[in-house]
């Protein structure tokens, strides 16, 4: 098992970020989006986000070594990716509450405090 | 959200078990790119639009660098003892963990410095960290805290992650999410090797 070194190169482009950042944000800063195409962004973005996750899901469904593994191997993987978030969440919720301050609610108060 | 998210992976795991042609995998990649470069410019027009989280990052000022310390140490106490429970050594669980689901570099450079099982066991740790992530960022948001929906994403908070953390938990969330995944990316190719090296 796990003999081939192939794994796939895809999570990371980088560059295709920061350019699509970048220029969102010039965008974005200069409102250089058309009043009469701005409410079309949000449909944009929600099939942008389809696309996306059906072909992250179609990369997990066609990589054998995922599939192919979900017996022992997986199990271990799933304890080690779920104890890994469990806790980022838990300290990151108590930085915010005695260090940083951000709260949780909805308001848009600046270090509105919880 | 989280619903419909879910329903969209598994549809397109089913797809990609069932339904793909081979030959066409290789594409796969570029449809992923494509699709995030839009959404990134989507966040990016979102990001520039709201002038004022400039100023609110300002007054966070260096504050901002303990939410990807805490996502770090997080990472690392949460693989450590799951490391335990499965029992494997803390230099594997706790290199896994570093790769802060960033599954292909990780998986790699497990891969060529230490074994091709423990190589396997990051790619899939790391992409279930990525799919876990992705169906519980919005629950996260909603229900528990904004700035701890950065958390679950580790390195993927600057690309995968981002559009779904701006999405459910606003701008000024996302800024810094984008900020956590920029600093742990680059922590991956350091930490990796350096807790690998820890053997007791």
């Amino acid at each position: 098992m796990g003999q081939s070194l192939k794994y796939p190169t895809g999570g990371k482009d980088l560059e295709t970020v920061i350019i699509a950042l970048g220029a969102g944000v010039v965008i974005g800063y200069f409102n250089l989006v058309p009043q009469r195409v701005s409410h079309w962004t949000n449909y944009l973005t929600l099939s942008g986000l389809i696309i996306l996750l059906l072909s992250m899901g179609m990369k997990v469904g066609s990589n054998p070594k995922i599939l192919g593994n979900l017996g022992n191997l997986g199990i271990q993987a799933f304890i080690l990716a779920f104890f890994s978030i469990v806790f980022s969440v838990i300290f990151i919720i108590f930085l915010d509450k005695y260090f940083i301050n951000l709260g949780n609610d909805k308001q848009e108060e600046v270090g509105g405090k919880r | 959200m989280t619903w419909v998210i879910l329903g969209v992976i598994i549809a397109g795991i089913c797809l990609g078990y069932g339904v793909i042609p081979p030959d066409m995998v290789g594409q796969l990649d570029q449809i992923t790119n494509f699709a995030l470069g839009v959404l990134i410019l989507g966040v990016g027009i979102e990001l520039g639009q709201n002038k004022e989280i400039w100023l609110k990052l300002k007054q966070l000022g260096w504050k901002v660098l303990l939410i990807p310390l805490g996502v770090m140490i997080g990472t690392l106490c949460g693989t450590t003892i799951a490391g335990w429970i499965i029992q494997i050594p803390f230099n594997e669980s706790s290199a896994i963990g570093a790769g802060f689901g960033w599954y292909s570099l990780s998986a790699v450079l497990i891969d060529k410095m230490y074994n091709a099982q423990t190589g396997t066991l990051a790619f899939l740790t790391n992409v279930f960290r990525e799919v876990l992530a992705i169906l519980t960022i919005p629950l996260i948001a909603a229900k528990i805290s904004k700035v701890g929906s950065v958390a679950p994403g580790g390195a993927t908070t600057m690309d995968t992650t981002l559009p779904i953390i701006t999405k459910a938990a606003g701008p000024e969330t996302g800024l810094i999410g984008f900020i956590n995944g920029v600093i742990l990316t680059s922590l991956v190719p350091i930490l990796v090797p350096l807790l690998l090296a820890l053997k007791f």
